[in-house]
């Protein structure tokens, strides 16, 4: 157990004393021990089954503690005590003087464990990744035979520790600290082209994972019933252990390759609350502010692998990166009941991001850009230059309700965003959206809403005369569109309805509808769609048998529009084009150069249902089932050619049984147990039939090498678990 | 809150507390209001008795004024004089007044500084009520430090943790998000290790769904710390809204993609060559297809793996490969 989190449970426990000698304090409480084993036996790979938990055959501590008196409270609990996924929080308080919490919160995620994840190699997950063997032809390492590669595990152990204090006895002041710590340590996949070009392959790397990350803020403020006013100032620092991380490039002459991870930063954030109540018209006026800075010091790569295995040498404007990045914003917002029967609210937000971080350009004859935008044919080969992104938002409207009577309120709203950025292809964005919304309960004990919401967003697109013919690469900007920024009208529907038509039956049933629409696109996510129902029934007596049915259904429709180009034919990026228009995606197709599309879709859809019921006083049982599956796929066309569809894109079906057992034996003894089978049967195109080498090909003129994370995700598996507990007070 | 409402609860509550002592005394007897309403509410009597509203050293609690149950239920003295004729002056769970339950609540509670926003955020303004989500009279459930609504047996996976947990009270309304929850691809909330009140402040907020940081990023980097940067070469998407390729919640693709790559990289990335190349049906893995290497596995961040942002030099950083 973290050494820090054991020295501020035991700092808590003399907090108690306090509160034990105060004559009426009681205690209740249980301590605990239970086990778990599982078995997988036909899953190749358990990290899919055990992604944030730990399930490894064990034992495992619980514990849970109460203690109140009339002046004091105090409230523990610890489960999984000893493994992965452990959870401890315990606080407590003195009415009218203090309060207090620690914790720790634990969670390995699994992406992939060894043997099905393996590296070529030798020592994958640290700093310096060598593989042993020498190449064998352009851009191959010997190392093909896939047994002997360094078995390894693609998983992460976070571990969040914290405290916070709050001080109050001064009441309406008060003043409270907290802090917490993160850490994250292990081996996440990540994966790097091998040569310049992408049919020169690309390696799968056990990036090594040391991240530590510190917060720690301090508020004070006043609250009263009329006024609240607050300030709490945030200070967070994120460490990185591993910078940088080298491997060998099978491409580049075995030659050791850098990848860059998250360079350490620090982050200083400044807020404000401030609410005053009780005004004129039934109203209050809310506002806050905030202001942080994140700041980092980057030394810059002074040289990077390429051709040949020769390591060029980089010449940058500056050694050192200096991120400075603010933030600030502001909020206010007005609510009110003018009158019997109506609410409203009044508000403004404003966001302006700017960055002052150092401009660095990358001179290297290797490691160049290209200007495309240059108006000629010919892209002249530039500098590399970061760009900052900072923007300014604007945004403000009303909320306005008015009951009509007892049974029905009707609502109404606007909704502005005034957006300027810098950095991207659109300057500014505007966006405007109403809704309607109307609440019933004319039908006795239901209640039914419906809410409709429109909203239209325009943008100034600045490519607008991008290139100067279609035989100009640049000339295709004109047309590509982001579907974040570009100009959309959206609907959205939504309509809840519950119910409790009977005793001791609730049923709730809400049907949602969107529709986006990106206005005028050419090429670029075209339009997406999507509906859901969902419902849900409850039955039972609270006091004794209860159970719940639910059943969700869900389909998704993302279309977009695209265009392909034969480099080759085409001239390509950069050099002369020699094809006619091929970057008009207005002009005729032809075989170097047409337009296509493609229709993304789920269906997704969850069942579930549970029952818990008391056999008697002692034993309860409770059973559940779920039940989730999704079709995922892509439908293809083109205006040459019959491309074929992607059939299966995270399609998968997920099956879970849950029987669980409680009894209490006696005053101070307690056991309960249960048993789970679980299964995920998970098909997609893009890891169905899995290698480990992607080999050379028409269309990849070099090896690649995975190393079969998220390749295995299959499973099946058999829980079983009991815990028993002795209960004291 | 209206002030009026205000007045005429804490009047009724003052009321009522006098009438208890009164009723004492006309009985004969040393009871308090509580064990009066015991004779018949016990089980509602002991779950307050045990809870911070039964605590006598909590000043202003009903019990420190002596107002165990008509602090909250109003007047209760037509209630005791015939049971069944009459009901105290306020029940909760009315569909109709969610606002005067939550006014009960914001009698003493208002000046909490959870609440500094209540006034301002979604849920008081669609008539979301305190007990909506929360139960004076139910108990506590294991793991937890108040009192949720219990919303029967729980329907999941396989989970390691016995607590109960806060998205199963948050779900009795908001459907649509236990079905993204409950999807392959998603935070560990189904697992305890992150609550819905991790990211949102249920008890309102200035912001936008009410998150607790004031924008998206904000929120989504206060735990994702290694994505704040700033990076020498950023990604715009990512610098503006995380949202625009995740989904939080949940997803029916790993990482929480809103869509599958490379048709997600494909709806703002169109070049000649490899960027408006169409990835179909035969670039999977033999013997289906040909193995590209642009399709296979995790597709274009096969190369391009520093999406988020990159420090690396020249073009390597520039195409975010390195």
């Amino acid at each position: 157990m973290n050494r820090k989190l054991i020295a501020v449970l035991i700092a808590n426990l003399f907090i108690a004393p306090a509160a034990l000698a105060q004559s009426d304090f009681k205690w209740e409480g249980n301590v605990g021990i239970g086990g778990i084993v599982t078995d997988d036996k036909d899953t190749r790979d358990r990290a899919k089954l055990e992604e944030y938990q730990d399930l490894s055959d064990g034992a495992a501590g619980y514990f849970g503690i109460r203690g109140r008196s009339n002046s004091y409270r105090l409230d523990g609990y610890g489960e999984n005590i000893g493994r992965d996924d452990m959870f401890v929080a315990i606080s407590g308080k003195r009415y009218d003087a203090f309060n207090y919490y620690v914790y720790g919160n634990w969670l390995t995620h699994n992406y992939g464990f060894g043997p099905s994840t393996r590296s070529p190699y030798v020592n994958p997950g640290s700093t310096n990744m060598t593989a042993p063997f020498a190449l064998t032809g352009p851009g191959a390492l010997a190392n093909t035979s896939v047994p002997p590669w360094t078995s390894w595990d693609a998983n992460v152990e976070r571990r969040d520790n914290g405290f916070g204090f709050e001080w109050n006895a001064l009441s309406p002041w008060y003043v409270r600290t907290d802090f917490n710590q993160v850490k994250k340590e292990g081996n996440y996949l990540f994966a790097a082209s091998n040569g310049t070009s992408p049919g020169n392959g690309f390696v799968d790397l056990a990036a090594p994972i040391d991240y530590k990350t510190n917060n720690l803020s301090l508020e004070g403020g006043y609250a009263s019933r009329d006024i609240v006013g607050s300030l709490q100032v945030l200070w967070s620092k994120f460490e990185n252990e591993n910078e940088t991380f080298s491997w060998t490039n099978p491409f580049f002459n075995l030659g050791q390759d850098t990848t860059t991870q998250a360079a350490d930063n620090d982050y200083f954030k400044i807020s404000g609350n401030g609410v005053t109540r009780n005004l004129a018209w039934n109203s209050q006026i809310s506002g806050r502010f905030t202001y942080s800075t994140t700041e980092n010091d980057i030394p810059l790569l002074q040289q990077m692998l390429h051709t040949g295995g020769v390591f060029v040498p980089i010449t940058a404007n500056t050694t050192v990166f200096n991120g400075d990045q603010e933030n600030t914003t502001i909020s206010l917002a007005w609510t009110a009941n003018p009158e019997r029967g109506w609410d409203s609210k009044l508000y403004y937000n404003y966001y302006k991001q700017e960055s002052s971080s150092t401009h660095v350009e990358f001179a290297s004859t290797a490691l160049n850009c290209t200007d495309f935008s240059a108006p000629s044919l010919t892209k002249p080969s530039v500098p590399c230059t970061s760009e900052p992104y900072d923007y300014t938002k604007n945004n403000f409207g009303f909320n306005l309700y008015w009951r009509l009577n007892p049974q029905n309120r009707f609502g109404f709203g606007w909704d502005y965003w005034d957006v300027e950025r810098e950095g991207t292809n659109y300057d500014n964005t505007d966006t405007n959206a109403v809704f309607v919304e109307w609440t019933t309960h004319m039908i006795p004990e239901s209640t039914l809403r419906a809410k409709y919401i429109y909203s239209q967003r325009r943008s100034d697109f600045l490519l607008g005369n991008a290139g100067i013919s279609g035989a100009d690469p640049y000339f295709l900007e004109r047309f590509v569109t982001q579907f974040d920024q570009q100009d959309r009208n959206q609907n959205l529907l939504k309509i809840t309805f519950d119910t409790s038509f009977a005793q001791m039956v609730d049923l709730g049933l809400e049907f949602v509808w969107q529709d986006n629409d990106y206005d005028d696109t050419v090429l670029g996510r075209t339009d997406d769609k999507r509906y859901g129902i969902f419902a849900t029934l409850g039955f039972g007596d609270p006091r004794s048998w209860r159970g719940s049915v639910f059943g969700d259904y869900e389909k998704i429709e993302l279309n977009a529009r695209h265009r392909y180009i034969n480099a080759g034919a085409c001239g390509g990026a950069g050099a002369s084009a020699t094809g006619p228009n091929c970057f008009d995606p207005n002009q005729a197709p032809f075989p170097n150069a047409y337009n296509w599309n493609s229709t993304n879709k789920d269906d997704n859809w969850l069942v579930g249902a549970s029952l818990a019921y008391p056999i008697n006083e002692q034993l309860k049982l409770t059973g559940s089932i779920l039940y989730g599956r999704n079709d995922g796929n892509a439908d293809i066309t083109a205006e040459v050619g019959a491309p074929l569809p992607i059939n299966n894109y995270d399609t998968y079906k997920q099956t879970s049984f849950n029987l669980r057992a409680d009894y209490r034996l006696n005053k101070n003894w307690g056991f309960s147990g249960g048993y789970t089978y679980q299964k995920y049967d998970w098909n997609d195109d893009q890891y169905d039939n899995y290698q480990y080498l992607a080999p050379p090909s028409p269309l990849n003129t070099s090896t690649s090498y995975l190393n079969g994370v998220y390749a295995f995700q299959n499973y099946s598996a058999n829980i079983f678990w009991v815990i028993g507990k002795y209960y004291f007070e | 809150m209206r002030r009026t409402t205000v007045a005429v609860i804490t009047a009724v509550a003052a009321a009522a507390a006098l009438y208890g002592t009164i009723a004492v005394a006309q009985t004969g007897q040393s009871q308090s209001q509580s064990q009066v309403c015991a004779a018949c509410h016990q089980g509602y009597v002991k779950s307050f008795l045990d809870g911070p509203h039964g605590a006598k050293g909590a000043k202003g609690s009903p019990a420190a004024i002596g107002a165990e149950c008509s602090a909250c239920h109003g007047d209760v003295s037509a209630h005791l004089k015939d049971p069944t004729a009459a009901k105290p002056a306020m029940l909760f769970g009315n569909r109709v007044n969610a606002t005067a339950e939550s006014a009960v609540c914001l009698t003493c509670h208002q000046p909490n500084r959870q609440l500094t926003f209540w006034g301002s955020g979604k849920h008081a303004l669609n008539e979301v009520s305190c007990n909506s989500c929360h139960s004076v009279h139910g108990p506590i459930g294991e793991g937890q430090r108040v009192s949720l609504k219990d919303t029967g047996p729980k329907i999941s996976p396989f989970v390691t943790t016995q607590r109960q947990l806060e998205y199963e009270t948050c779900n009795s309304c908001h459907a649509p998000i236990r079905a993204q929850i409950l999807k392959q691809s998603h935070h560990p909330i189904v697992e305890g290790k992150v609550t819905c009140s991790s990211c949102h402040n249920p008890h309102g907020a200035l912001s936008h769904v009410m998150l607790k940081s004031e924008t998206v990023n904000d929120q989504c980097i206060s735990c994702h710390t290694e994505k704040r940067g700033p990076y020498v070469f950023s990604h715009p998407a990512v610098q503006e809204n995380c949202l625009s390729c995740h989904s939080p919640h949940g997803s029916v693709h790993t990482k929480l993609l809103n869509e599958k790559v490379p048709n997600l990289c494909q709806d703002c990335h169109d070049w000649s060559r490899h960027p408006g190349t169409i990835y179909q049906g035969n670039n999977a893995w033999p013997p289906q297809g040909n193995a590209n290497t642009r399709f296979i596995a995790r597709s274009c961040l096969n190369c391009h793996n520093a999406i988020h942002g990159s420090n690396a030099p020249g073009n390597r950083g520039r195409f975010l490969i390195r």
